[in-house]
């Protein structure tokens, strides 16, 4: 096979890599480890030598720490640490599916059974990113209801949110694809 | 489950012809030959046939049988 298509192999299994590395907070820890979220703006008050008599405020976001967590919250603060934990085993265990796929391209065996189950795999996990984003910000949201604005505890279903579960689902397409590739593989390698 | 049957092992015993003389005949491995004597292979190339039946002076039908459901 020429060499353009293993560079367009491992270039598309790194994209999906950055995907779950990007997800998985690692390129920002900011995105785990802090959360914004929208306060009441009745309990913002301004500094008394400022002249506030033309500004109204609509909304404001709060940043919530670790720290915060720790401090007021343990029981949520050990929760958020064991669910981190699991997401960053399942975000690992998509890599070494990645990585077991991309040896087998190397190896010139692409089409067998294993890499079907583990694209299926990549594409459940994959999948599951939104969902965990979702819960985890309702979570986190629920944690601060008394000082957060009421009607801004919602979920977001814009087509931007979909994005990772549109990947998932061309993952579960593309295992299908493989394993169609895998049944034409056999058939002609039993073919004398 | 009605099937075709390979009967090579048949005609190289009536040829008094080995797998491996057969296999340096047509040019095919001796684990392809073995894939087709045992029944394994899914396809088989004309061109594959053709040499078969060449080198063991038969026909197809000598070689590939049909078998209904439960004929054994």
């Amino acid at each position: 096979m020429s060499i353009s298509w293993y560079v367009a192999v491992i270039v598309s299994i790194l994209m999906i890599g950055i995907l779950i590395f990007r997800s998985a907070g690692f390129v920002s820890p900011d995105y785990f480890l802090f959360s914004s979220l929208p306060v009441d703006p009745d309990i913002v008050q301004f500094k008394p030598d400022i002249d506030t008599s033309n500004l109204e405020l609509n909304t404001v976001t709060a940043k919530a720490g670790m720290a915060e967590f720790m401090n007021n919250n343990p029981g949520h603060y050990t929760g958020i640490i064991i669910f981190l934990f699991i997401f960053l085993s399942a975000s690992l265990y998509g890599f070494y599916q990645l990585k077991a796929l991309l040896k087998s391209t190397v190896d010139n065996d692409v089409f067998n059974k294993l890499n079907v189950r583990r694209l299926k795999i990549i594409a459940f996990l994959v999948m599951l990113i939104d969902p965990i984003h979702w819960f985890v910000d309702l979570y986190i949201k629920s944690i601060f209801s008394d000082v957060a604005a009421a009607n801004t505890i919602s979920l977001s279903l814009g087509s931007l949110e979909l994005s990772y579960f549109m990947i998932g689902l061309l993952l579960f397409v593309l295992s299908t694809v493989f394993e169609k590739g895998y049944e034409m593989y056999q058939e002609l390698k039993l073919t004398v | 489950m009605d099937s075709i049957k390979v009967n090579l092992d048949l005609m190289l015993v009536k040829r008094e012809m080995s797998l491996t003389e057969l296999s340096e005949k047509v040019d095919i491995t001796i684990s392809n030959l073995s894939i087709l004597k045992t029944g394994k292979a899914k396809a088989i190339r004309f061109s594959t046939l053709r040499a078969i039946c060449k080198a063991l002076d038969c026909q197809p039908g000598d070689i590939l049988e049909y078998e209904a459901d439960g004929e054994k």
